[in-house]
């Protein structure tokens, strides 16, 4: 357990960070501890390791400038290209969308005369509820549903069919 | 023109570059040391760090508009250089063709020699900081590119934890224990390394005994 605080302390924190007696401590455990005398050498050698890492740099080269903005020429044409069709078309497209603009007005416009006219057009004929409506509605529709049509065509057959077989 | 340019301030710059190129140029130049610095920490090859700073310059180039001047343009371009070097990592490492430099005996041995302090004067030459350098790639390379950054920026720059925080868009919950989890994983590398050096039996026994 003693051995786990140590590494534990080697691992909360950068090596670098620890105080003068955190440092004492770890001296004092390894001392007698080799788990952790392994673990506080390989800890040193890390942070060694990582400053060394650190402090190999690249620098840039007095090229990199004149590369990096080749390279935004590079693209820059297809950018550009796209601004000039966005640039031309942009009147077009304007346009195509004011008009789906108005149509869409003129829809609403269309379905809200309708709701408005319909129900009250309804009730100047009759005072009966809006179910009541609804059924007269549909007496006096002309046309007849499908099963109407059905029963209408087959049901003498029916009658026949069902007459033939009880003929013996 | 141009001397203008290199007086205008970060703010004005990116609004300017948004009209001509000019003004873009003049922050490649301000910035690509700050940014070449951040690819350093990812990459060890000159062409690498150079191919990853010129992805972030192109990148920032077409990010202009979002720079809106609340906080430092350095900031800025170290976040965007950390994103794109950290994505580049990750896709090099996806890659199947990419083959991981192993770590050798020899590695070991060296480590060894220079721990046991017999070779001090060695240890300060620059061809012993180059090759520590190169030995820690790898060791790193073990890593995710993850741990990597986070060890190279709180052990090996000493940057805060919310400094790591801010760079990285990670919460500081998160830095702080992938930062336990990655010293964790680089010193048991370590611990492996100089177990396997034949120059210190005792620490080989020692690692054969723990199995």
């Amino acid at each position: 357990m003693k051995g786990n605080h140590i590494i534990n302390l080697l691992e909360e924190r950068p090596l670098g960070s620890l105080s003068a007696s955190e440092l004492d401590i770890v001296k004092a455990h390894t001392a007698g501890c080799s788990n952790c005398l392994r673990a506080y050498e390989a800890a040193q050698a890390s942070s060694w390791l990582l400053q060394e890492r650190v402090s190999a740099r690249v620098e840039p080269t007095a090229f990199f400038q004149a590369k990096v903005m080749a390279a935004i020429e590079e693209q820059s044409p297809k950018r550009l290209e796209f601004w000039k069709v966005w640039q031309t078309a942009r009147p077009l497209v304007a346009s195509m969308g004011a008009l789906v603009l108005m149509l869409v007005a003129l829809l609403f416009l269309t379905d809200s005369f309708q709701l408005q006219t319909g129900p009250s057009g309804l009730a100047s004929i009759s005072d009966d509820s809006p179910e009541q409506v609804l059924l007269d509605q549909d007496e006096r529709d002309d046309d007849i549903s499908s099963s109407q049509a059905l029963t209408i065509i087959y049901a003498p057959e029916l009658d026949a069919g069902g007459a033939y077989e009880k003929q013996p | 023109m141009t001397d203008a340019l290199s007086q205008a301030s970060d703010i004005e710059l990116a609004r300017l570059a948004r009209q001509t190129e000019e003004a873009f140029a003049e922050i490649v130049r301000r910035y690509s040391p700050r940014v070449f610095q951040v690819a350093s920490r990812f990459f060890r090859e000159r062409s690498q760090v150079e191919d990853a700073s010129q992805e972030t310059f192109l990148r920032a180039y077409t990010r202009l508009a979002d720079y809106e001047g609340r906080g430092s343009m350095e900031g800025w371009f170290t976040r965007i250089a950390t994103t794109t070097c950290l994505n580049l990592l990750r896709d090099s490492q996806r890659r199947p063709e990419a083959e991981a430099i192993g770590l050798t005996e020899r590695d070991g041995e060296w480590l060894d020699d220079h721990l046991s302090g017999v070779s001090a004067e060695r240890h300060r030459a620059a061809e012993n900081s180059r090759e520590a350098a190169d030995l820690a790639d790898r060791v790193l390379g073990t890593l995710s590119p993850d741990d990597r950054l986070v060890l190279m920026l709180v052990d090996g720059e000493g940057m805060r934890i919310e400094e790591v925080a801010e760079t990285t868009g990670w919460s500081q919950s998160k830095v702080k224990v992938r930062a336990f989890r990655a010293r964790r994983r680089m010193r048991k590398a370590i611990e492996k390394l100089l177990a396997g050096s034949k120059r210190n039996p005792s620490r080989r026994s020692a690692s054969e005994v723990e199995g």
